[in-house]
């Protein structure tokens, strides 16, 4: 990438133009204001389709998709159309990006839900509380050793006086703006058509993390923008006479934000700038160009920048990051050569949650036609742009989503896979935007109504697949209390269950629970949950047994666990999430009479009842005797 | 004289802001804006101003003043958490003020040595048109029911008709591309509200089971303490037992409304051979227990 008028910024024959603020204004239906109501109806049905979940009524699911189409449709519509001024183009790239961001905001509009939400308001409690940072955080300890994006909800909090959950939607909702307008502008300058960047802020919108989880409070959905404002002051942004040039120094200062915010993203981001280093002086090498200073310099920063963070600060996160891709790719060679069982796609174990057939068939069909177009793309970036090393590294790293399609067939890969999607979807959406506008340009003008509405029609399926992917079936829309089911989950019983062992009993006690409660109770409750990340062996054991023997005692008294909480609700059914209380427990159902049992032990005193929660508290005596399990 | 007076807005409006602050109590909406300028807005502009003193970024302005000013906020925190003051709101607005004020210093002692690029002069009177348009642009709504309105009763509406269709045209022909794009923005921002305002209302309101919790704690004087609370949707009542083998403890009825809570407290006899204490609540009358609870005597704890 140059200073000044790079080659990339000459107009090419075949693609569209690029225009300017200044350039012609077609009529046409979708202007600015237009979309910007149809947009805002779609968040009405939206939340009309919220209220009817609340409610129990079945309309909830069919409206909710039609929300989310009436809200995407139209912006497709226009971020395809070759007429439409780069100033349209990015204003319907801003309403796609907070429209949807909206759509997670409705979902949860008076408090965090999400488990990796209620993570966050943690470690946000204990730097309030404290006014430092790297406090332990009992229930993801990594989360702690990255706090940018509480530092920053922090200081507006502190600043405007805010709540925490306030500041908390303030700041991702700032950081999703700088995301989707970043990614326009990287796939601008790479590109050089501003079509390509809308079409590419598609897609990335179409990836499975989009709508709910990367817009939740949570590191990686302000780590990630940060990155690609790093990568985007790398490229040098295009200002509006046209002209780009690097912003070396702006650079450094988001990656350097990165590092300290997300780990996946900081150390995505140093890669990235590595291969686009090392490729651009391999390709100007073979070229005879004259070498682009500072590039290197800059990837060396980021590599340097990460490495240490994570050697000095958060030396944890190899183990955390490496286990699951790393089991991923073992359990996926054990059911390759017939040893193991794939993943159970689309449900959580038999016998219990699975999506409706027309959700399966849009996500297959997303998954079909993403492959189908990868491709094409390949063929477009090899015919137009292989002397682009910003291109040829955004190829590579989209050639890693059928490798990500592969690791969703394992349980264990599944959420490596999950997490990769975000950054892979970046680079897919590149490549297909250069294939679309080569195929678009050799269109003829009487079929480009035709290809417009297939084209809209084809990326709203995308979209939707990928929705459905992303977020379970059950957890999307608000309604009763379901076990495993995200947002849904977290219901004022667990939530006063949490306050009242606080206020009772005060902070800091360990105790074992499910996944749900484990982490209300670490979260609002301040307490310190066992097995669930920050410490402590898995607690499954307690619950997934009819008897209370010696196992159950001894891991009673190895954790020192002082109290443990039932919700008798978990005997209903299956969890959506596919997990009662954490990764190794058996893969069965939990039965009322296993949560019932606890009534009947000796030494347990049991201290709440409120009809479905129930918190008993270990005996001292419990503890010391060393043949605690008399009775079983 | 009048550029280096803009360029120092970014200063001036850093300390104000630092001073909303620090001095506005929650909930006031001056204290809310001066928060998030000092978050979201200023320390990322003055950065830029610092990296590209003379060039008009346009749009790239946006991701990048507030891109920016998160990177640099979350920095200026791992500073803060060096000192033993830490992250207190007072170290937030100086700090913050003040890197505003220090960049916005550099940018202006940069200025000068960049290559400028001369902005067209325009007439007093061609600015007054271009806000007006501006203006018309952005709230064409109530305009357009106002000029409906006055239209329909006769001469005067005419007139305002003629006067909203002229400014109907210089807008067309001179808003600028900021304004377009607030222009675009604002109906779906309004419609986003309403359907958040809306959702936070039912989200609040959701129906769901009513429920009553029974909680037990040790307390001083060896006294255990019993709080019912009840979560149901009407008036309920209720009837606390609490019994050590037969030896009634305590038995009492309470009628409690939705939200209403009641403590009382038990001493537990440790003289006696029994080790648990039961405490049972009823509903109505109902003759199953409706809550349970069972506490190992403390003797036994």
């Amino acid at each position: 990438m140059g200073t000044a008028k790079s080659h990339l910024s000459e107009a090419r024959p075949g693609l569209s133009p690029t225009g300017s603020c200044l350039s012609h204004v077609p009529p046409g239906i979708l202007s600015g204001s237009a979309l910007s109501i149809v947009v805002g109806i779609g968040l009405l049905v939206v939340g009309v389709a919220d209220n009817a979940a609340r409610h129990g009524r079945a309309s909830a699911e069919p409206l909710f998709w039609l929300g989310l189409v009436t809200i995407f449709a139209p912006i497709a519509a226009q971020l395809l159309r070759r007429e439409a001024r780069r100033q349209d183009r990015i204003v319907a790239v801003v309403l796609l990006g907070m429209a949807l961001y909206a759509v997670k905001l409705l979902l949860s509009p008076n408090g965090f839900t999400f488990g990796d939400e209620l993570i966050r308001l943690r470690t946000m409690n204990d730097i309030a509380r404290s006014l430092h940072l790297f406090h332990p955080n009992p229930i993801n300890d990594i989360s702690a050793r990255y706090p940018g994006s509480e530092i920053m909800t922090e200081a507006l909090a502190k600043l405007s006086g805010l709540s925490s959950f306030h500041a908390g939607i303030v700041i991702v909702g700032a950081a999703r703006l700088v995301a989707v307008l970043a990614v326009f502008l990287i796939v601008e300058r790479v590109a050089d058509s501003a079509r390509a960047g809308g079409i590419a802020v598609l897609i990335y919108a179409a990836n499975p993390n989009f709508l709910f989880e990367g817009a939740q409070f949570s590191y990686e959905s302000v780590g990630l923008p940060l990155a690609l404002l790093a990568i985007l002051a790398v490229a040098g942004p295009r200002d509006d006479a046209g002209e780009s040039s690097r912003l070396p120094l702006a650079a450094a200062l988001a990656t350097a934000a990165a590092v300290v915010t997300h780990h996946v993203a900081s150390y995505a981001l140093a890669v990235f700038l590595v291969a686009w280093a090392l490729t651009g002086g391999l390709i100007r090498r073979r070229r005879g160009e004259v070498r682009q200073p500072g590039s290197v310099a800059l990837a060396l920063v980021a590599l340097f920048l990460a490495a240490a963070w994570l050697a000095g600060v958060a030396p944890a996160t190899v183990q955390y990051l490496t286990s699951s891709p790393t089991h991923g790719v073992v359990q996926l060679f054990d059911w390759a050569i017939g040893r193991g069982h794939a993943r159970t796609l689309f449900g959580s174990r038999a016998g219990g949650y699975s999506s409706p057939p027309a959700e399966r068939a849009a996500a297959i069909a997303a998954v079909v036609l993403l492959l189908l177009a990868l491709p094409l793309g390949l063929r477009a970036v090899w015919r137009r742009e292989r002397h682009n090393a910003a291109a040829v590294v955004l190829t590579l790293v989209a050639l890693l989503y059928p490798v990500s399609l592969a690791l969703r067939l394992t349980p264990a890969g599944q959420e490596a896979a999950n997490r990769a999607s975000e950054y892979v979807f970046l680079a897919l959406g590149f490549v297909i935007a250069l294939w679309v506008l080569t195929a678009r340009a050799r269109a003829s003008r009487s079929a480009a109504w035709i290809w417009r509405f297939a084209g809209v029609a084809t990326l709203t399926l995308i979209f939707c697949g990928g929705a459905d992917v992303g977020w379970s079936h059950t957890a999307r829309l608000p309604g009763s209390y379901l076990p495993g089911a995200g947002p849904r989950s977290y219901d004022p019983q667990g939530v006063l269950a949490a306050r009242w062992l606080l206020e009772k009993f005060g902070p800091g006690h360990s105790i074992a629970a499910d996944g749900t409660q484990a982490i209300i109770m670490g979260s609002l409750g301040d307490q310190r949950p066992m097995g669930v990340g920050g410490g402590g062996t898995e607690v499954w054991p307690l619950y997934f047994s009819e008897a209370f023997g010696r196992v159950q005692y001894d891991l009673l008294r190895r954790d020192r666990i002082e109290f443990l909480v039932v919700d008798r609700r978990l005997g209903h059914g299956y969890p959506a999430d596919g997990r009662y209380i954490s990764t190794g427990e058996p893969d069965e159902r939990l039965l009322p009479s296993e949560l019932a049992k606890f009534d009947r032990i000796p030494g347990l005193s049991c201290i709440y009842d409120s009809g479905d929660i129930k918190i008993y508290r270990v005996s001292r005596s419990l503890m010391r005797s060393p043949a605690g399990g008399r009775r079983s | 004289m009048m550029r280096l007076v803009r360029m120092l807005v970014p200063a001036a409006a850093a300390a104000a802001a630092a001073a909303l602050a620090l001095t506005f109590h929650q909930g006031s909406p001056a204290r809310v804006a001066a928060g998030l300028l000092l978050v979201l807005i200023l320390p990322g502009h003055a950065a830029l101003a610092v990296m590209q003193p003379s060039r008009r970024l346009g749009v790239v302005h946006v991701p990048l003043t507030v891109g920016l000013s998160l990177s640099i906020v979350a920095l200026v925190g791992l500073v803060l958490n060096c000192f033993e003051s830490g992250l207190g709101r007072t170290n937030w607005a100086v700090e913050l003020a003040a890197l505003t004020v220090l960049l916005t210093s550099i940018g202006v002692v940069r200025r000068p040595f960049g290559p400028v690029r001369p902005s067209p002069r325009r007439s007093a009177r061609a600015s007054i048109g271009r806000w007006l348009a501006a203006a018309a642009a952005v709230v064409p709504y109530p305009i357009e029911a106002l000029s409906a309105l006055l239209t329909s009763i006769g001469a005067v509406g005419r007139r305002f008709g003629s006067v909203r269709r002229s400014l109907g045209r210089s807008a067309r022909s001179s808003i600028g591309p900021w304004l377009a794009v607030a222009a675009a923005v604002v109906p779906a921002t309004v419609l986003a509200g309403v359907a958040l305002a809306r959702s936070a209302d039912s989200a609040a309101h959701q129906p769901r089971p009513g429920f009553t919790v029974l909680g037990a704690w040790h307390g001083p004087s060896n006294r255990e303490y019993l709080q019912l609370t009840s979560y149901e949707h009407e008036p309920v009542s209720y009837r606390l037992r609490a019994d050590v083998d037969g030896h009634v403890l305590i038995d009492r009825s309470y009628r409690l409304s939705s939200g209403a809570s009641v403590s009382t407290a038990i001493r537990l006899p440790y003289t006696r051979v029994a080790e648990t204490a039961r405490i049972v609540v009823y509903r109505r009358n109902d003759p199953e227990p409706y809550r349970r609870l069972t506490i190992v005597f403390p003797g036994h704890q």
